[in-house]
C-alpha cells in the first residue's frame, strides 16, 4: 500500500470515487426532478393552445410533433357529429426545444 | 494509552463528511421524487378534467341523436324518447373514442383513463316540444396508486322544431340556441 503525506493513495482514491458517485447522483436526480415539470409545462402549452382553437373554432390542427417523446405531447379534441361519430376536431401539440 | 493521532483524526472528519453527504443525497433524491410525482399528479388531475369537459360536451350532443332517431317529418315530437334511448347514445358517445394508446376516454391498453355516464333515473321530462334529462359522468385517471377522479352532475334541455320549409325535424339546443339535428348550425 503506498502512503501519502496525510492519506494513503487508496484513501484519496476512495474519496475520489465517492465524490464521483456524489456528482452523478446529483445530477440524476436533477435529471428526475425536471421530468414531472417538464411534463406540465407542455402538457399546459399543448391544452391552452387546444382550447383556444376549440373555442375560437379556427379550425387548425398542429401536426408538428408527429410522436410523442418526454420532450413532446400534443393534445386532441373531440367532437360530436350529427351522425354519431366521434372525430378529433382539434389538436396542438407542444415541443421542448 | 494509545491515541488516534493526526491521520485517525482526519479520517474521522473524512468519515463524517461522507456520512454528511450521503445523508444529503438520500434526502435531495426523496425530495426530488416528491415533487415530480406531485407534478406529475397535477397533470394527471388537469387532463382528467379536460377529457370530462370535452365528454360532457360529447353527451350534450347525444341526446340530440337520441331524440331525431324517435322523430319522423310528420311527427317532430320528443314524445317517443326514452331513458333508455339516451342511455345507450350516452354508452355510445363514451365508447366511440375507446383505443389503446391512451388519448379516448377510455384507454383500453393500460386503463389510464376510464369514463362512464348514466342518465338519472326517473330525471326525463318531456313537456311538449321540449325535452329535459338529468344525469352523472365521470372520469377517472390512474397512475400508480393515485386515482384521480372529476364527477359533475348535468341537466340537457332540447327542444324540437320543425321546418317551414320541408317540414322536417330540427333538434335545438336550449341554452346555446345552436342546431344539433340533422347539422349542426349555431346562430
Amino acid at each position: 500500500m503506498s502512503k501519502g503525506i496525510l492519506f494513503s493513495i487508496d484513501a484519496i482514491l476512495a474519496i475520489g470515487l465517492i465524490v464521483t458517485m456524489f456528482s452523478a447522483t446529483v445530477l440524476l436526480t436533477n435529471n428526475v426532478s425536471n421530468l414531472g415539470a417538464q411534463q406540465s409545462l407542455l402538457h399546459g402549452s399543448a391544452s391552452d393552445e387546444a382550447y383556444n382553437s376549440y373555442l375560437t373554432n379556427d379550425g387548425s390542427t398542429d401536426d408538428v410533433v408527429n410522436s410523442e417523446t418526454e420532450n413532446a405531447t400534443c393534445y386532441q379534441i373531440y367532437d360530436y357529429q350529427p351522425n354519431e361519430t366521434i372525430v378529433e376536431k382539434v389538436k396542438k401539440c407542444a415541443q421542448l426545444e | 494509552m494509545r491515541t488516534i493521532g493526526v491521520k485517525g483524526s482526519i479520517a474521522v472528519i473524512t468519515a463524517g463528511a461522507v456520512m454528511l453527504l450521503l445523508l444529503l443525497t438520500i434526502t435531495s433524491m426523496k425530495n426530488a421524487n416528491d415533487n415530480g410525482t406531485a407534478m406529475i399528479n397535477m397533470v394527471s388531475a388537469k387532463e382528467t378534467a379536460f377529457k370530462a369537459e370535452n365528454l360532457l360536451r360529447i353527451l350534450d350532443k347525444s341526446v340530440s341523436k337520441a331524440i331525431i332517431d324517435t322523430t319522423s317529418p310528420s311527427n317532430c315530437n320528443p314524445g317517443s324518447v326514452t331513458e333508455e334511448s339516451i342511455q345507450t347514445k350516452f354508452a355510445n358517445a363514451v365508447g366511440g373514442r375507446n383505443d389503446d394508446v391512451g388519448i379516448g376516454f377510455n384507454d383500453l391498453n393500460s386503463k389510464l383513463m376510464n369514463c362512464t355516464a348514466v342518465v338519472k333515473a326517473g330525471s326525463l321530462r318531456i313537456n311538449g316540444n321540449q325535452l329535459d334529462i338529468n344525469g352523472t359522468m365521470s372520469c377517472t385517471t390512474t397512475i400508480g396508486e393515485t386515482t384521480i377522479t372529476d364527477e359533475r352532475s348535468f341537466r340537457f334541455s332540447k327542444e324540437i322544431r320543425t321546418n317551414a320549409i320541408d317540414s322536417s325535424c330540427e333538434v335545438y339546443d336550449t341554452v346555446s340556441e345552436c342546431m344539433e339535428q340533422p347539422s349542426v348550425n349555431c346562430p
